[in-house]
């Protein structure tokens, strides 16, 4: 089976800014189906142009399925549900092979509209275990990025993709309403330990965007701290390094009671056109329930550590 | 070029096809005495206008007038054809160009639209059931206007207020609590499914085209040779559950297309219901200023359900849309709102609460280039992606939308020169609806792109064709829907009287010229210089011609002249060098051909006299300009068959109305002379040295001269020259270009220096006819220049030859010495001749094969 495993170089190689002329810290995108989506691309590519990084494209072929043709009972229920047929090597096989081959031809003309450079190889490992070995390929500094929306119920699996994935700082991902946009960054603070990580994030993809804009959104769980927070991020943004042309403004109010309900709700109203959030706060919690987020999300979300 | 030997302009051109009446008398019974004529008096050859006549000294004392003069006919026609006001009853206003029809037909309908009452608006909608079939919508007078701008503020109102809604908290909570019930039913479903095979350590996995089910341990598929290592008992009941979970598996996804349609149907109704609360606000005000409009409020109604269907439409839709300052919307370039946009085809002007300005009137419009689409109105089209694409609003007013509820002029030549133009507005006049078509729609023929059928606008408009009476006369024989609906006949004369009234009236048209113009006055002798030419523009000293057009010209020249010299108002002089120069101008042909004559390339005796020949007078015309030139007419006899050759006739450069006059010189000579003997003598007539075309009969009584003085031998004096047409009865009949055709002949004259002796013979009832130059009359007050009027040929032969004609005696003859009595006796002579020579063998016939004129 032809894997495509050379890589294929879309540009020259770029200077990764952390550490220069070392190969390492990319953005490594993982594609599970034939039909990555634009928009998890195009956010996978914004990250990486901000970097002054590249994409490093894993299309997955889950091993198990694989195994499972090897039984004799192994069947198939349709996407309509309308069908359940059995289920060969062969036939599992040349639909893998079929998805591959369409899942490539899709990053590449992302990659060639977006101007990003971009390496594909075809991986037969389950996508935790493909990102963790592609991540290690580059050092710790790399973000992984989804290219397939997240649905409701991927909320506690995102968490356990980046406790796997150790050698990756943050996740890129898109929800089932991705569409383009293009809003200022949304910073959601809840803490200031984060806030220049953070921050730095926000201003490498603000300088890369349209809009030289980048909104703090501060979200405490314990509201009482709002106040307070606000005005150490207001001392801290002098010293933030945020260039003069970027403007930065505060939403101090829109998450008056601290709950995930009324965050998604005020990233829905600021209508941003990235995300930059830590995991397990008030955007993803730590108890994966994200169907408030995932009903309002529009673009692409940046999940720290 | 063609030379013109009758009456021209305003008689015989312009008339129809005369119907002929009883014959009159005959000379013969009641001959006329010859011998006493003489030249006319300087006093008849010119009628002066006296300045101290005119009882102003300059225009300044003058009323300007801007309508018409003497033309009591025409106007009393337009006010019928107003006052009628019936869709059958239009009005053709047909006289001569540059009469000033249109500046008086203009003046005196403004007065009736004025006081007429304002037409309602016409706005073309979208049809919300038929989109290619645009309605028509009428709303009261000033409306129009109010209603597209408050459409225009309703869409950008919705603009603003949809993604308002769309974006509030109320709408997004209950959106949120109907994708989340759906995505919940969904969820709780497949997270049932998916703990109850954990349970079973049976993993559900993403397939390229579905999901698959295999027994796990320790988060990995177990592989088949430890699966069937299992006891058959085990692995049977795993299959079963594989099968079980498989078949629930199958019955949630086959949920997941109804819950969504379900989910959509929900939020379709939420949709609609948000929406209405937009659209009822945004459409409220104008349904309540046009609660008397229920055309207007049926469409409002059509078209809130229509914005509720497509709410969307209002919400941004692509990046550039998502910023929080939204931009105002085109929408006439945005097609998601074109829809709802209104075309005004009529709107009048309105005051601030939307009715129209007060005393607007009925409309008058005149469309200067009426082809189709001017007057009917066009859809036009843009293309795109190759096709040519239209919308109603696209659709362009017409002359005729504009003049609806009031007149319409239109140039009668121009629509007739403009394709189906004429057609069309017939049909809209018949049908009293104005409906818009492609042309390639009308005439069937041609490509025709996506294109509309408009709802017809009723049509109630008084149209007046302005135009030539040649036009108005073809039109009436030749179309039969003519008259059926152009019945009113605005006929405006060539010429007024001159009488001292018309003379005043002619002043307030100069004054009214001045004053348009902003050109200096004119003082009493300049407007009497301008009367007098408008007499002779008219080619008759009784009459003043209407062409204001020409007399503008004048006036204006004049004033150039009057500036040039640093006169303060216009003088008589400065009008007379107005004149000339405009001859001067126009004269160069004049001057060639006056300078053949002059070289004897060209031959024409001015002295002595000649047997068989005379000077003959023609007009040409030369553009505006026209011109009298003599030229020799000869005519030789000899013994033949009674036939007269016309040789222009048998060179085919005889007209049909020349040839007329050749036949009845032949039958005067006949009747006269040929009583008791039969006409046994041939004649040829020519105008020699002619190389053109001769039309006009007003050569007719020189050719009889010629042939009688050919005839008896009678020498004819060349100083005289000679113009008027004859009957058979020898009685000398009026011609056009009486003036012209006398100064012809002087010009020559006075070149080769006057004599005294020179003039011309012009027919007794050209007198009236008489405005020469001035020149001329100077001449004949000094003697060296003679007109004579002549009524008979009795009297212009004895004039020309000196010879008595003679006057039947009791005895049936004539004096053997007279004209009469020798060219009796030289007929006879032929007769005689011709009946020995028929004895020797020839029968008298003529060796001509040409027809005889009464063939």
């Amino acid at each position: 089976m032809d894997h495509f495993d050379a890589p294929v170089l879309m540009h020259p190689p770029l200077i990764h800014v952390a550490a220069a002329a070392e190969n390492r810290g990319r953005v490594v995108l993982a594609a599970r189906t034939g039909a990555p989506h634009r928009i998890a691309i195009s956010a996978a590519a914004a990250v990486a142009n901000a970097f002054e990084s590249w994409l490093d494209c894993l299309i997955i072929e889950d091993p198990r399925v694989s195994a499972l043709t090897a039984h004799s009972f192994a069947r198939e229920v349709a996407l309509s549900g309308r069908r359940i047929a059995p289920l060969s090597s062969v036939t599992i096989a040349d639909h893998q092979n079929a998805e591959s081959v369409r899942a490539r031809r899709v990053l590449l003309a992302a990659a060639e509209k977006l101007s990003v450079r971009m390496e594909i190889k075809v991986v037969g490992e389950t996508i935790s275990d493909a990102l963790a070995a592609g991540c290690l390929e580059c050092g710790p500094w790399n973000m992984i990025a989804l290219a397939e929306p997240v649905q409701t119920a991927d909320g506690p699996w995102l968490h356990r993709l980046l406790d796997e994935v150790v050698g990756a700082t943050g996740l890129v991902f898109v929800g089932p309403k991705a569409a383009a946009s293009a809003g200022p960054v949304v910073v959601v603070v809840e803490d200031i330990e984060r806030l220049p990580q953070m921050l730095r994030a926000a201003e490498r993809l603000a300088m890369a965007g349209q809009h030289k804009r980048i909104v703090l959104l501060l979200a405490c769980a314990k509201p009482e701290r709002t106040f307070d927070l606000e005005g150490i991020v207001r001392l801290a943004l002098p010293e933030s390094g945020v260039p003069e042309r970027v403007r930065v403004d505060i939403v101090g109010d829109a998450v008056p009671y601290g709950t995930v309900a009324e965050t998604a709700e005020a990233l829905r109203v600021i209508s941003g056109g990235f995300v930059v959030a830590r995991n397990g706060g008030l955007t993803v919690p730590a108890d994966g329930n994200i169907s408030a987020l995932m009903l309002a999300l529009k673009c692409p979300v940046l999940l720290v550590r | 070029m063609v030379f013109w030997w009758g009456l021209r302009g305003k008689s015989a051109e312009s008339q129809p096809v005369p119907s002929y009446g009883r014959a009159v008398a005959s000379p013969d019974a009641s001959p006329v005495t010859v011998g006493s004529l003489k030249p006319l008096p300087p006093s008849e050859l010119r009628r002066a206008v006296d300045p101290a006549s005119l009882g102003f000294k300059s225009t300044k004392d003058v009323q300007p007038i801007r309508g018409l003069i003497g033309q009591e006919r025409a106007l009393a026609a337009i006010e019928f054809g107003t006052e009628m006001r019936a869709m059958d009853y239009h009005i053709f206003a047909l006289g001569p160009p540059a009469a000033g029809k249109r500046t008086a037909l203009k003046t005196q309908l403004s007065l009736k639209a004025e006081k007429g009452t304002t037409p309602d608006d016409w706005v073309y909608v979208y049809n919300f059931h038929e989109p290619s079939q645009p309605r028509a919508l009428r709303a009261p007078a000033g409306r129009a206007r109010m209603l597209a701008r408050a459409m225009s503020g309703a869409i950008d109102e919705l603009r603003g207020m949809v993604p308002a809604l769309f974006e509030g908290e109320d709408y997004q909570a209950r959106r949120r609590v109907i994708d989340a019930g759906a995505q919940a039913d969904q969820e709780q479903a497949l997270e049932a499914l998916n703990k109850k095979a954990a349970q079973l350590n049976i993993a559900i996995l993403r397939t390229p085209q579905g999901f698959a089910m295999a027994p796990m341990h320790e988060g990995k598929v177990v592989k088949p040779d430890t699966f069937n290592a299992l006891p058959e008992a085990m692995r049977e009941e795993k299959q079963s559950q594989i099968a079980g979970l498989e078949a629930e598996l199958g019955k949630i996804l086959e949920r997941v297309p109804k819950s969504d349609k379900e989910r959509r149907a929900k939020v379709s109704e939420l949709n609609a219901e948000i929406a209405r609360v937009a659209v009822t606000a945004a459409l409220d005000d104008i349904a309540s200023a046009f609660a008397d409009v229920p055309a207007v409020i049926a469409h409002l109604n059509e078209m809130g359900e229509d914005m509720v269907r497509n709410i969307a439409a209002f919400l941004p839709s692509g990046e550039g849309e998502a910023t929080v300052v939204r931009e105002p919307a085109d929408a006439m370039r945005d097609p998601r709102f074109r829809r709802y946009l209104v075309n005004i085809m009529v709107g009048q002007a309105a005051v601030g609460d939307g009715t129209a300005q007060p005393g607007v009137g009925a409309p008058l419009i005149e469309e200067l280039n009426p082809v189709y689409g001017n007057l009917m109105g066009r859809i036009e089209h843009v293309a795109q992606g190759g096709a040519l694409l239209t919308d109603f609003l696209l659709m362009k007013p017409g002359a005729l939308h504009r003049a609806n509820g009031g007149y319409l002029m239109v140039d009668a030549r121009r629509l007739l020169q403009s394709p189906y133009a004429y057609e069309a507005l017939k049909r809209a006049l018949k049908s009293r609806e104005i409906k818009i078509e492609p042309p390639s729609e009308v005439s069937g023929l041609g490509i025709v792109p996506q294109t509309l059928e408009p709802e017809p606008i009723p049509l109630d408009v008084i149209v007046i064709l302005t135009g030539e009476r040649e036009i108005y006369y073809l039109l009436a024989q030749n179309d039969p829907d003519f008259l059926g609906l152009f019945k009113v006949q605005a006929d405006f004369d060539d010429a007024i009287a001159r009488t001292d009234e018309n003379n005043l009236a002619y002043s307030g048209v100069v004054a009214s010229i001045i004053a348009e113009h902003n050109l200096r006055h004119a003082d009493a002798s300049g407007v009497a210089r301008i009367i007098e030419e408008g007499a002779r523009l008219a080619d008759d000293r009784e009459k003043l011609s209407v062409e204001i057009g020409y007399i503008s010209d004048l006036v204006r020249e004049a004033d150039y002249v009057a500036r040039k010299a640093g006169h303060e108002m216009i003088t008589r002089d400065d009008v007379q060098m107005a004149i000339a120069a405009q001859i001067q101008r126009a004269d160069r042909i004049k001057d060639r051909a006056q300078e053949t004559v002059e070289r004897g390339v060209v031959l024409v005796d001015t002295s002595g006299a000649k047997v068989g020949q005379i000077n003959g007078l023609a007009v040409m015309q030369v553009g505006h300009f026209s011109f009298g030139r003599p030229s020799r007419i000869t005519a030789r006899v000899r013994m033949g068959g009674g036939r007269i050759v016309d040789i222009e006739r048998e060179a085919k450069l005889g007209g049909a109305l020349h040839t007329k006059g050749m036949m009845i010189l032949y039958g005067f000579i006949a009747g006269r002379f040929a009583q008791d003997v039969p006409l046994a003598f041939g004649a040829t007539l020519t105008f020699e040295q002619s190389y053109g075309g001769v039309d006009g009969d007003s050569a007719s009584s020189a050719e009889l001269y010629a042939l009688l003085s050919a005839l008896v031998d009678a020498p004819i004096s060349q100083n005289l020259a000679v113009t008027g047409s004859v009957n058979q009865w020898g009685e000398v009949q009026a011609i056009g270009g009486v003036n012209y055709k006398i100064e012809g002949f002087f010009d020559l004259c006075k070149s080769r220096g006057l004599t005294g002796e020179q003039g011309v013979l012009v027919p007794k009832s050209n007198v009236q006819h008489l405005m020469l130059r001035e020149d001329i009359v100077a001449a004949a007050e000094a003697g060296t220049f003679r007109i004579f009027p002549v009524g008979t040929i009795d009297e212009g032969i004895e004039i020309l030859t000196g010879v008595p004609a003679g006057v039947r005696g009791t005895d049936g003859g004539y004096p053997a010495d007279s004209i009469n009595g020798r060219v009796e006796t030289r007929l006879r002579g032929f007769a005689e001749r011709a009946r020995s020579f028929g004895k020797m063998g020839n029968g008298g016939k003529d060796d001509d094969a040409s027809p005889r004129p009464s063939e």
